[in-house]
């Protein structure tokens, strides 16, 4: 095509030599940079370069960081469970729905990133306060009698935190239903399945690489939630982002922020790989 | 297919509709807020006006972050748009092999959490002397920007038909005469798509920059400023412009059926 | 001296306008007047953002720039604390951005211990003969006194607390707020509640923290929140500055402020120089200017933050609202150690952090 076989290999260089420039600069350099302040030490406001794995060691030791390390784990896994459970039913819908309505979705599904993460906490505290939209509805409506405690909690959290994600777990899900040939579910019906028999033998197998890419893409995203629990937690809900944002901030700290950092992206970087794997063997079989 | 399925239909129906309740909830409301006469933030708004809109459009800290935000996205949209589809025709055009794993490389800023990427960019511009500039921001905001359009480009590329770009080759233009006459425009839906990614990944763009930022500030750090002292309608207001400004744009290009149109991919 | 005054006046005789600019505290050492003569004709401060960065504006930075005749750029802090993160790695460089940084009290140990600011001598800032001397450090004025005390509701509360102990009583069961980003002074006041003084904070402090865990709904983050939570009525009572109190108060919400029992914090601002700034001279004049009783008069009228200047007398209704008024009531003060402070708050910060995950 672009003459020889050597050409393409070099052609490729050359066009990801840009962006490569570019992620040196601003993510390879800064990694590692803050692999060198992982090991430095904090001596009361001062931070000695050396060596030391203190920060690391303080990690699994303090008892405190892995459990809040644990419990961000557990939040992003339940944000994932939700998204999933609303997002499949949505990506089917879409999948049986004309050109114009899914366009429609999709602009509809993804709406919620036009607004930026605060601003967007700052309606949810006007919708699930005390004396806010959902509250005052129920109360009128007598479903209840006294306010739901529906934030400054995980609940709250978890709400601000689906709402924006879910397109992330819609649009992998769709993209992978709309490549199944319908002769397969249509012969699988007409040999006398039921359509939940359907569904669960053939549909749900063969859109599992959109699921796995899906939940993946929303699990790691959740891992690095900062500002919706602050805000819609009442910061009774505390995430390893938290934790590093205080730390440098307020301690001044540079290296347990670096190798709390570290530690949140060697963790994010096993998982995308393992699922990566997931997915290819999936699509493999 | 009978009734069953159609109950499946009507079941993931209903699920897609109370979704779709959930997440336009906060943006009415906050459309809804924008227009209130008070002083405060409450719901519903006991008068209406647009005397926030007034304000946000004459104050003189909310016009800055305005600016800087709209400068910022307005540099990073065609740079992450070079960047991005050369990225993403190297990877389509190139060599099999390896082609996963620099795709993972090419997209992980996308995906890693922004406070990482904050705190080690901060250090190096630290260094550099580049905090809080402009130049600050773009490089912070490109760095993930990039990734979106390497994703919907390449998007766009996989279900691409490479006849036509062989067959203008056959006729004689040379390759990059192809690419600029055949490719590009066929793979317009991807590069709208990665454009508006782009505009808004930098727009919206909060934690990496509030690392680098203490004076020139945008809008999403002036927003999270005026949270600290006066939780005012003015951040409603912003809201309610920034949804109409990108709900806007992007009717306009769904109108003309051109975000989605071409690939297999969506539609 | 010389003054170019672009401020529009009737005539006023010249013997009278140089007594006005003494008892305005812009005349000062002549050591301090030769170094700013060498320098240019600027100066740069970082300013605060908000309402109270208008104000300096308006009443501290422009009055001063006038009477001198010289350019004053401002750098807004996001949130009002100085990133000090950036201003070491200037520093370092030999080159900071700006002349006075107003920092909290933890960013002035992070200094120091960093070798970040110059010290200032006594006798450069005159002033400082009528500043209390606990306000005074080696590298600055400490000034912009607040104080925490106990924030309540007066519609939802009839029977007013007068004790940080109050917070705990069943009576506000998921009533109450705390201040999170000031979670050292809570752990201090849980100290003040039981142990009767600040630290240390241990086992102990936690226990009773503990205890205190059904009151709370919120842990706020920053003032406008508490405000928000103060107005809906989600929260009825919590620790609070007495600005912000008598703002909302103002503003129709029914708030009292209390001064605990047990004690309260006064916390302040040092105005620092950092090393290398390129005009230390006008940064002196400049400090000794709002040192004055007058500039500081006018700060505790419009916010309600006491000064650090003994001879700012207060209206009775301003004094009660500003509440360290008096020399005795300052001396009342929790003092808090800082240096104490920052050495602990990795310790501190992750009993906080554990407390809240039970």
């Amino acid at each position: 095509m672009l003459g020889g076989e050597a050409a393409p290999a070099r052609a490729r260089w050359l066009l990801l030599a840009p962006t490569a420039l570019l992620y040196t600069v601003t993510f390879l350099v800064p990694l590692i940079l803050l692999l060198v302040f992982s090991v430095a030490t904090w001596d009361r406001g001062v931070i000695r370069l050396g060596f030391s794995l203190a920060n690391y060691r303080d990690f699994f030791a303090d008892g405190v960081t892995a459990a809040i390390f644990g419990r961000t784990v557990r939040l992003a896994a339940l944000i994932t469970g939700v998204c999933l459970v609303l997002g499949y039913p949505v990506a089917a819908f879409m999948r049986h729905c004309g050109p114009r309505m899914r366009l429609v979705l999709v602009v509809l599904v993804v709406s919620p990133l036009l607004t930026s993460v605060i601003v967007r906490n700052v309606a949810w505290l006007l919708i699930l306060g005390r004396t806010g939209l959902v509250n005052t509805g129920l109360q009128a409506m007598g479903v209840v009698d006294a306010p739901l405690k529906l934030m400054y909690n995980e609940l709250g959290v978890v709400i601000a935190v689906v709402h924006v994600y879910l397109s992330f777990m819609v649009l992998p899900i769709f993209g992978a239903l709309i490549s199944i040939e319908p002769a397969l579910e249509e012969s699988a019906a007409s040999l006398g399945a039921k359509s939940w028999q359907v569904f669960w033998n053939v549909t749900l197998p063969l859109s599992m690489p959109g699921v796995a890419a899906g939940c993946t893409l929303v699990f790691v995203l959740s891992m690095g939630v900062y500002l919706t629990p602050v805000i819609m937690g009442g910061n009774f809900v505390v995430t390893l982002p938290m934790v590093i944002s205080e730390v440098v901030r307020n301690q001044f700290n540079w290296a347990n922020g670096s190798a709390l950092a570290l530690v949140l992206l060697l963790f994010v970087t096993v998982l995308l790989s393992a699922s990566a794997r997931l997915q290819r063997r999936g699509s493999e079989s | 297919m009978g009734e069953a399925s159609a109950r499946g239909r009507w079941l993931s129906g209903a699920v897609t509709l109370a979704v779709l309740i959930f997440l336009l909830l906060p943006l009415l409301i906050l459309m809804i807020q924008s227009f209130t006469a008070e002083s405060h933030l409450s719901f519903p708004p006991t008068r209406y006006g647009v005397r926030w809109y007034r304000h946000i459009f004459t104050a003189r800290d909310w016009r800055g972050a305005m600016s800087i935000s709209l400068l910022v996205a307005i540099v990073v949209t065609p740079a992450a748009l070079c960047l991005g589809t050369a990225a993403a025709l190297g990877l389509d055009r190139g060599p099999a092999r390896g082609r996963r794993e620099l795709y993972t490389l090419m997209i992980s800023p996308m995906v890693l959490p922004h406070i990482i990427l904050g705190l080690g960019l901060l250090r190096v511009l630290l260094w550099l002397g580049l905090t809080d500039t402009i130049v600050g921001f773009v490089l912070a905001h490109l760095t993930i920007a990039v990734p979106y359009v390497v994703v919907m480009v390449g998007a766009s590329l996989a279900t691409f038909d490479r006849a036509a770009e062989e067959a203008a080759q056959s006729l004689g233009a040379s390759p990059a005469r192809a690419l600029w006459h055949v490719t590009l425009p066929m793979i317009r839906p991807g590069l709208i798509a990665g454009a508006i990614f782009s505009f808004i990944a930098s727009f919206d763009e909060f934690i990496m920059t509030y690392f680098l930022a203490t004076h020139n500030m945008t809008l999403p750090i002036q927003i999270f400023s005026s949270l600290s002292y006066d939780v005012d309608p003015s951040i409603a207001a912003v809201s309610g412009l920034m949804i109409i400004v990108t709900a806007t744009l992007t009717s306009l290009l769904v109108a003309r059926g051109q975000v989605l149109g071409g690939g297999k991919a969506i539609a | 001296m010389t003054h170019t005054t672009r401020t529009k006046t009737t005539t006023i005789s010249r013997r009278r306008f140089l007594a006005g600019m003494g008892a305005a505290g812009l005349t000062t050492v002549p050591a301090v007047r030769r170094a700013a003569a060498q320098e240019e004709k600027r100066l740069i401060i970082y300013n605060f953002d908000g309402n109270l960065g208008k104000f300096y504006r308006d009443h501290w930075i422009d009055p001063f720039a006038a009477a001198n005749g010289i350019q004053i750029d401002t750098i807004t802090m996001t949130g009002s604390a100085p990133p000090m993160a950036k201003i070491k790695a200037l520093v370092d460089a030999g080159k900071p951005d700006a002349d006075v940084i107003p920092m909290q009290l933890s960013d002035y140990v992070f200094a120091t211990r960093n070798n970040m600011l110059q010290p200032i001598a006594r006798e450069e800032i005159p002033e400082y003969a009528n500043l209390y001397p606990q306000f005074i450090y080696p590298h600055g004025p400490g000034m912009v006194l607040w104080c925490y005390g106990l924030a309540y509701n007066t519609e939802k509360i009839k029977d007013p607390p007068t004790a940080w102990r109050d917070l705990w009583s069943p009576a506000y069961k998921g009533k109450a707020g705390l201040n999170e980003a000031l979670f050292e002074q809570a752990l201090q006041m849980t100290n003040l509640a039981f142990k009767g003084k600040p630290t240390p904070v241990d086992d102990e402090t936690f226990a009773h923290l503990k205890r205190l865990r059904p009151n709370l709904v919120s842990l706020w983050t920053t003032g406008a929140q508490a405000e928000q939570l103060l107005r809906t009525g989600e929260v009825w009572i919590t620790p609070l500055w007495n600005g912000r109190v008598f703002k909302l108060k103002d503003e129709g919400v029914p708030l009292e402020f209390v001064v605990p029992k047990e004690g309260f914090f006064v916390r302040h601002n040092p105005f620092c120089i950092p090393k290398g700034a390129q005009h230390p001279g006008w940064a002196k004049r400049w400090l000794n200017y709002v040192c004055n009783e007058e500039r500081q008069r006018i700060l505790a009228e419009k916010f309600y933050y006491a000064s650090s200047n003994r001879r700012v007398t207060y209206t009775p209704d301003v004094a009660k609202r500003v509440v360290v008024a008096s020399p005795d009531i300052v001396a009342r003060a929790v003092r808090e150690d800082f240096e104490v402070i920052l050495d602990n708050l990795p310790q501190w910060r992750k009993g906080w952090d554990a407390w809240k995950q039970s």
